[in-house]
């Protein structure tokens, strides 16, 4: 039996966009019904991280039967911001399913996402891919991928499958050192701790709603700059690059940027109460850290 | 309710405008009134009737790279918009591609099967399919999306608000620009990004610059289905290249452009498979461009009021006579506040009070600390800059000059010369640690185009190993130096 968990955590997102989302998947499954690789049951978890409920029981009720012929659709108010670590964790808690998929709650799949994604999966019997990731349209992420065999160093949680016993097997998503950014680098990184590949499949394209200035570039939000700055910091201690963490709190710590000193002083907090995470990686196998970037990008975006 | 605005489009405009010149007695008054009644009647019509989509878009395929289609297909998908009408025009498809294509549209969700048209079209040019596909429209606007476009979730949606804004005009919005090959001999199908996107299409369409260069790719364009139903404003079936400009230029003669400042889109470059340009010769580009500029040439034409604006601003700054001594309205300074340039951080520059110095950017201190300052001296190549100085006055009083010896950028050095042979020019300056700026000076002299005899001498002379051999040359000089 080929079951999946689909798992998003939703933070005040549009209810359109969530619906469009779901209308996609479950066309997928239809398609998928035709293929040679069925999915049995794909269960859709939404975990509200949003300062009120998105759905009440009504709603949801309506929900889960318009969409029952192809999906059960269940949700869970967290009642707390938890984050995309924390709150992937908490949906996973009591996922029964074989698979686990992780997505943004506004992903649109294409109609043969399923065969797609879960093709390498099958017939692996040595169990030796953590990983399948899809390509996200119409901006691509541009992290290197050998074209040739389709491995790439870690996968974006935009859209990402695995198998259920492996995220158990790793404990989750680190949660309590990644709040919002890089928690899908660690993760990756360390089901290829386990000896697992990671394939990204690029003729599995997402639709991923994302818009670029006019020059090209990324416009983040302020927020998005101190979460990742934050993240960056702890990625290099827990991966045990310590001359690129040497580095970047030096930097942080002395900048008269207010986003990086309060990363640094982020950091300081968590080691003042011991709360730092546990280095990984001492001999450097799996961590690669290329300026900015935790692997070699095709080109700056 | 708003009123619709029927007046705007250049036609419109110009018989508005002699309505109110001539004699109210006279017969041509009767005429223009009446023509602006109509127009009125149709544009209030046209926005009331909720039966027609705002847009149609047409696909053309030939059925030969499904994969893409899928892509394109999916971004339709994503769109916030979605009053739209998708035809997918299949051109010769053989009994293979024509399942693989009905396959395709079999495939989308409900909703969006329930919004496409399958249209097998056969023979003719590849204008053919376009006509077609015209022809079936029931949109107020026609766009076209190529088989291997992608579109960002607000294309629809950006057209529609500058058609509430202008009506009846063609509507632009910007497009990035990207470098995409096919993954492998495996994946033949499957593309990849392998460029950051470029912003050389990011700018607003102007008239007189369209007239001999193409740069508005058919994605970013929607169409008044009036300009082609009731004017009968056509593509031109015998152009195998570039009909799609030939068509642009020939509505916007009659009908006017609307400018959406806002990327929508992005325009795919192949490098690896074919395309317009691998597919047709360079004869036959140079025969359709000329038989397309001397159509303009001869075809009745309103010079849009934005083109007016922006070709006497142009004028006034950059003189008639080259070289000219400044950059000219085109050049705009980015500043970086910590976290990369872009587009929320420009200023435009103005003619410099001193005399040494010709433009200058001001007024820079209230925009906090820079950690760099990039100038764009136009949007496109093509340009040289000879004699560039950069003198920048911080607000510690302190001033720093910059050269072609000591400034980052794009350009290849020639002697005295910056030569910008490719679109988007830069010049950078970074600054040790973040910086309150006062004022950034510049002068030069600009040669437009490039002369003929340095392009000969940077082609001819400075082969690729000549190049690979500098740069190691220089990373060797870094190297020493430190």
């Amino acid at each position: 039996m080929k079951t999946i968990q689909i798992q998003s955590v939703l933070y005040n997102n549009e209810k359109w966009a969530l619906r469009r989302a779901l209308e996609s998947m479950a066309n997928a499954v239809k398609i998928n019904k035709q293929s040679d690789t069925v999915v049995d049951k794909v269960t859709v978890c939404y975990g509200d991280a949003s300062p009120e409920r998105l759905f009440d029981d009504v709603e949801l009720e309506k929900w889960q039967k318009d969409f029952e012929s192809f999906l059960e659709l269940k949700y869970k108010f967290f009642n707390e911001n938890t984050g995309s670590a924390k709150g992937h964790n908490l949906l996973g808690e009591d996922c029964g399913s074989e698979y686990m998929l992780i997505m943004n709650p506004d992903v649109i799949v294409c109609p043969k996402f399923f065969q797609k994604l879960i093709a390498p999966f099958i017939n692996n019997t040595d169990k030796s891919i953590g990983i399948t990731e899809a390509r996200q349209t119409p901006i691509e992420h541009p992290k290197c991928y050998n074209r040739e065999t389709l491995e790439t160093e870690w996968a974006t949680t935009a859209c990402a499958l695995f198998r259920t016993e492996d995220f158990k097997r790793l404990n989750g998503f680190d949660s309590k050192t990644f709040f919002l950014y890089c928690d899908d680098v660690d993760f990756s990184w360390r089901m290829r701790l386990l000896g697992k590949k990671i394939l990204y499949i690029p003729d599995c394209p997402v639709f991923h709603s994302k818009t670029l200035s006019e020059n090209g570039a990324w416009q983040p939000t302020k927020a998005e700059i101190y979460y990742s700055a934050e993240a960056s910091l702890l990625m290099a201690y827990k991966w045990s690059a310590d001359k690129r963490f040497q580095r970047l709190y030096s930097t942080f710590k002395n900048s008269d940027n207010g986003t990086m000193k309060k990363a640094a002083a982020h950091f300081d907090e968590l080691k003042a109460a011991g709360e730092l995470p546990e280095q990984l990686d001492k001999k450097h196998t799996v961590a690669k850290f290329v300026g900015d970037y935790y692997t070699k990008h095709r080109f700056v975006l | 309710m708003k009123e619709i605005q029927y007046e705007l489009t250049e036609l419109n405009r110009m018989i508005a405008f002699l309505e109110n010149q001539v004699d109210k007695e006279s017969e041509e008054y009767k005429i223009f009134r009446s023509y602006m009644q109509l127009q009125k009647k149709r544009f209030i019509e046209e926005a009331a009737d909720k039966g027609r989509p705002f847009l149609s878009i047409i696909t053309r395929t030939q059925g030969k790279r499904p994969d893409m289609l899928t892509e394109t297909m999916l971004c339709l998908t994503g769109q916030t918009d979605t009053d739209f009408e998708f035809i997918v025009v299949g051109h010769n498809l053989n009994d293979t591609q024509n399942a693989s294509v009905n396959e395709l549209i079999g495939e989308l969700p409900d909703w969006m099967q329930q919004k496409t048209v399958f249209l097998p079209v056969e023979g003719g040019t590849r204008t053919t399919p376009l006509i077609k596909g015209f022809e079936a429209a029931k949109g107020k606007y026609i766009a076209v999306l190529d088989d291997d476009d992608l579109v960002f979730d607000n294309w629809v949606a950006s057209f529609k608000k500058a058609y509430e804004n202008e009506p009846g005009k063609i509507l632009h919005s910007y497009t990035l620009f990207q470098d995409w090959e096919t993954v492998s001999s495996d994946l033949p199908n499957t593309p990849i990004s392998v460029q950051t996107p470029s912003s050389v299409f990011c700018r607003d369409f102007s008239i007189s610059d369209e007239l001999t260069v193409n740069s508005c790719p058919l994605l970013t364009l929607a169409f008044p289905s009036y300009a082609f139903n009731i004017f009968n404003i056509r593509f031109d079936e015998t152009l195998t290249t570039t009909e799609d400009w030939d068509f642009l230029m020939r509505t916007a003669f009659v009908t006017g452009v609307a400018n959406i400042p806002v990327s929508t889109c992005i325009y795919r470059n192949w490098l690896n498979t074919e395309n317009s340009q691998t597919l047709h010769s360079k004869s036959e580009w140079n025969t359709n461009y000329h038989k397309i500029v001397e159509r303009f040439k001869s075809t009745p034409a309103m010079y849009d009021r934005h083109s007016i604006e922006t070709r006497i601003n142009s004028s006034a700054l950059s003189c008639l006579e080259k070289p000219v001594n400044q950059m000219n309205n085109k050049a705009q300074m980015y500043y970086d506040v910590g976290d990369g340039f872009s587009e929320a951080n420009i200023v435009k520059t103005s003619a410099s009070a001193e005399k040494e110095w010709t433009n200058c950017f001001v007024n820079l201190a209230e925009l906090g600390e820079f950690s760099a300052i990039r100038i764009d001296p136009d949007y496109t190549g093509n340009i040289a800059l000879k004699d560039f100085k950069m003198r920048i006055d911080f607000d510690d009083g302190s001033q720093q000059v910059y050269d072609s010896g000591n400034i980052i950028t794009n350009a290849y050095k020639f002697n005295d010369l910056l030569v910008f042979l490719k679109n988007d020019p830069q010049l950078i300056v970074c600054f040790d640690k973040p910086k309150l700026v006062n004022k950034v000076e510049c002068s030069l002299e600009m040669l437009s185009p490039v002369p003929d005899a340095v392009i000969e001498h940077l082609v001819t002379h400075r082969p690729f190993i000549y190049r690979i051999l500098r740069k190691i040359w220089r990373m060797l000089k870094g190297a020493l130096g430190k």
